[in-house]
């Protein structure tokens, strides 16, 4: 059914090698970056209040995930508390 | 005239009257950002619809199909109420711990009787005779409500109350959080609590854990402790309880930047065995044959730990990464390192991509054995052969496109590839595919 | 200028240009982009934004909450988040002009046609007005107003440039730079042009409509607004009356400039300095002057 001749392994490792680099050159550019702290007023937060901004912006697909790794691994949990069990085989 | 005869007041003094415009000015704009208010409706109630279909698929292994529905809705005021349906239908075959022989194609072909005699059969065999999976079909549907309410205007709760079912197991619970914002709402501070009460009910009843569910008839000798001739007794339901508590603290970073780190610790307590997983026993002066099956083990407390870190950061007006990492641990000896990055490309004001990796790894559980030597003069207090308390790695790659319709709709699609390698067992490389599909609507 | 029919869109020296009429002015969003996609959705983004608040505040409709406002007959009327943050505002305008900026001196215009003609009216008429005008009579505790009978308010005065500085707001997150929103003259630009340069903004001549430049502005990042009409005015025994009314006497403000313009940070506050000025009659350009804020003052 999958046939996939790309070995996703390297593909996963190389992906977050990468992304790394980028958040770690982010937080170096000489405007100050991803984590440079600054004041933020409250009419300074238009950005932030996009939905795209927020901690959990696509609940249905962040529970689908939770769900299936939780069923696949033997860590969860970590976002928060609430929502049901399964028995999940 | 009369103009002239009026005083005119003056302005009170005068260079504060800009620095009170822009004040004032900043408090219209910065307030007319909330939701509501940009709707067309003076009415500020808003409600939500959230549907999502998913198709979940493992090579050769389990198939579920997924309905989720979310309504939620604004009662004004903060004051919000939202109601989670879910429904499950799942198919196909789990590894039940038994080992693989190395020439599988023989595997099905040891003869084994059932010592038990229950409708839990193990010789109800997987696809192709392979003995290792146990076919099985279930439904769950679960319902979850909650209600989040402001207490004072920096102080938020929710409570949240949960039921799920299955043919055999069923979860009910309940969740308090409070919200607490601070420093402007730049910092917000969040606890919770949940309980679950959970209940597994095989139709057989739930097994002696390390009891012997088969003898291999053929094999020339059984161990010592090995008494083929009695018959394993069954139990009622098993339950068990599950405590969770996070504390977490959410930093606005700056205008494009947040932040959040949780910890959380959490207690399982009761029967955390699964009912449907054997552990074989293997004669290793018979090139390792299986010479019995017991049922698993597990030990009756679990002490869960995590620490989450998220950021949430627009690189520019077109790039939002989501970048987290948790740390997990327990005292079953699981140690595990997950890092999830997300990537948003929005190519058109109503358009975006999102790529996704994920990457996962775990240690195995401290009483993990993929076998039992027959050897052993005294089986291990607790004992498991499930792949998913050995050590293992999962990958996970993914691309969503997601579309807003119009002011109050959206649409997303996404497909994702996962592939889990386990170290001990000789399960062949898990290789899933998830399809969803997902729609909001806003009235 | 094209009517209410459907936006148009224009390439016009190198620039990406969409027109709409919207709140009696002609509407103008300018994008340095050469994606024409991206053009067209903001401009809709803008259209949509500037149609939106002109028909929830405009004082003409009779659909709307000013209208509800305006015809409750000393009712008290619960007013949504929006219109409350506005009139929240308007309060505050109220109180930093000494009184003089005030949303319900609309009434005054019953006797006060600035047609240029000779009609000014009696002192008595004036002052039987008086009763119905002054935002301190009106209650208002944020969300509930309560006015009295015959009074009416107009938030005429801050929103085109509310307008302006929303369609902002809305269109930041699309693009980062090289937008210039215009309606009717009231400005904002959304950083500098792709190549870096300012937008060059001429300041128009009333009295000599596009004819005619009093000065020109250049602006990377900010707001433009403009206060004044030189066209309305009413002259009698030599005295000219400029359009300005105070309403605490129902007068003509005396020796206000005809046209004032300011370069502030929001339109909204360009807007706001200007009015002001103007209220300050000659002491205008002294007042801007003492406000550290870049003016032209005609």
């Amino acid at each position: 059914m999958i046939k996939s001749k790309i070995n996703i392994k390297t593909l996963v490792h190389y992906s977050l090698l990468f992304s790394f680099l980028l958040l770690s050159g982010c937080s170096t550019l000489k405007t100050g970056g991803m984590f440079a702290k600054e004041t933020v007023e409250p009419w300074h937060k238009e950005l932030l209040a996009e939905e795209r901004m927020q901690l959990n912006p696509y609940p249905l697909e962040n529970s689908a995930d939770q769900k299936i790794y939780y069923s696949r691994e033997s860590a969860n949990g970590g976002q928060g508390i609430g929502g049901g069990g399964c028995g999940c085989n | 005239m009369q103009l002239k005869d009026k005083k005119l007041k003056s302005y009170p003094s005068k260079p504060s009257v800009r620095s009170a415009l822009i004040m004032a000015t900043c408090t219209v704009l910065s307030g007319s950002l909330s939701p509501a208010s940009a709707e067309e409706e003076d009415d500020s109630t808003l409600s939500r619809i959230d549907l999502s279909t998913l198709y979940y698929s493992e090579e050769d292994r389990v198939s579920v199909n997924t309905t989720h529905v979310v309504v939620e809705n604004d009662l004004g005021d903060e004051e919000f109420v939202r109601a989670n349906f879910i429904y499950d239908t799942i198919t196909g075959a789990s590894p039940n711990g038994r080992i693989i022989p190395a020439d599988q194609g023989s595997g099905g072909s040891i003869p084994f009787t059932s010592a038990s005699g229950f409708t839990l059969n193990v010789n109800d065999v997987g696809s192709a005779g392979q003995k290792w999976l146990t076919e099985f079909t279930d439904k769950r549907a679960a319902i979850d409500l909650s209600w989040e309410k402001p207490i004072t205007r920096t102080l938020r709760r929710i409570f949240e109350g949960n039921f799920s079912s299955e043919n055999d197991f069923t979860s009910y619970g309940g969740a308090a959080t409070m919200v607490w914002d601070l420093n402007q709402r730049n910092t917000t501070v969040t606890g919770g609590l949940s309980v679950l009460k959970e209940t597994v009910s095989p139709d057989s009843g739930t097994p002696l854990e390390l009891a012997i569910a088969n003898c291999n008839d053929t094999a020339p000798a059984l161990p010592v402790w090995a008494n083929c001739n009695i018959t394993s007794p069954r139990f009622g339901n098993g339950h068990k309880r599950v405590f969770d508590g996070v504390i977490g603290v959410t930093q606005v970073i700056n205008k494009r930047t947040i932040t959040q780190l949780n910890y959380s610790h959490g207690v399982s307590l009761g029967y955390l065995t699964d009912p449907y997983k054997l552990i074989s026993v293997v004669d290793n002066n018979l090139d390792g044959e299986e010479v019995l099956i017991l049922y698993e083990k597990r030990p009756d407390r679990r002490a869960r730990n995590s620490l989450y870190w998220k950021t949430v950061s627009q690189l520019s007006p077109k790039k939002v990464v989501d970048f987290s990492y948790r740390y997990f641990w327990d005292d079953w000896g699981i140690k595990s390192h997950t890092i999830d990055y997300k990537y948003r490309y929005d190519y058109a004001p109503k358009s975006y991509l999102q790529p996704h990796i994920r990457y996962n790894t775990q240690s195995s559980a401290d009483f993990f054995h993929n076998a039992i030597d027959a050897a052993v003069n005294e089986l291990p207090r607790y004992a498991s052969a499930d792949y998913r308390l050995d050590k293992l790695q999962t990958y996970s790659i993914g691309l969503k496109y997601g579309k807003e319709l119009g002011k109050s709709g959206a649409f997303a699609m996404r497909a994702e590839y996962i592939v889990q390698n386990y170290n001990a067992v000789s399960l062949p490389d898990m290789k899933a595919l998830v399809y969803q599909g997902t729609f909001s609507f806003k009235f | 200028m094209k009517g209410a029919g459907p936006v148009g869109l224009e390439r016009q020296n190198g620039l990406w240009v969409g027109r709409f009429t919207a709140m009696a002015s002609p509407c103008e969003l300018l994008v340095d982009t050469p994606d024409r996609t991206l053009a067209s959705s903001l401009l809709s983004i803008a259209e949509h934004e500037a149609k939106r608040i002109e028909q929830k505040f405009s004082r003409y409709r009779d659909d709307n909450i000013i209208f509800k406002i305006n015809n409750a007959c000393g009712k008290s009327v619960a007013v949504d988040e929006e219109t409350a943050l506005l009139l929240d505002y308007a309060d505050q305008c109220y109180q930093l002009s000494g009184g003089r900026f005030d949303i319900t001196s609309g009434v005054l215009r019953e006797v006060w046609r600035f047609d240029a003609s000779a009609n000014v009216p009696s002192s008595d008429a004036v002052t039987a007005l008086l009763s119905r005008v002054g935002w301190s009579r009106v209650k208002w505790h944020s969300a509930v107003l309560t006015m009295q009978r015959g009074m009416e308010i107009d938030l005429g005065g801050v929103g085109k440039e509310y307008a302006v500085d929303r369609t902002a707001l809305l269109l930041r997150p699309h693009i980062s730079s090289g937008v210039l929103i215009n309606f009717g003259g009231d400005l904002c630009a959304l950083g500098p042009r792709i190549d870096g340069s300012a937008w060059e903004i001429a300041i128009d001549d009333p009295e000599n409509s596009g004819k005619n430049q009093l000065g020109q502005v250049s602006l990377k990042t900010g707001a433009v607004a403009t206060s004044g009409d030189a066209r309305r005015y009413l002259l009698k025994d030599g005295v000219r009356y400029g359009h300005i009314l105070d309403p605490r006497t129902g007068w003509p403000i005396p020796y206000a400039p005809r046209s004032v313009t300011t370069i502030a940070s929001t339109c909204m506050e360009a807007g706001m300095l200007s009015t002001f000025a103007m209220l300050e009659g000659a002491g205008a350009e002294a007042f801007l002057k003492q406000q550290e804020v870049e003016f032209l003052c005609f």
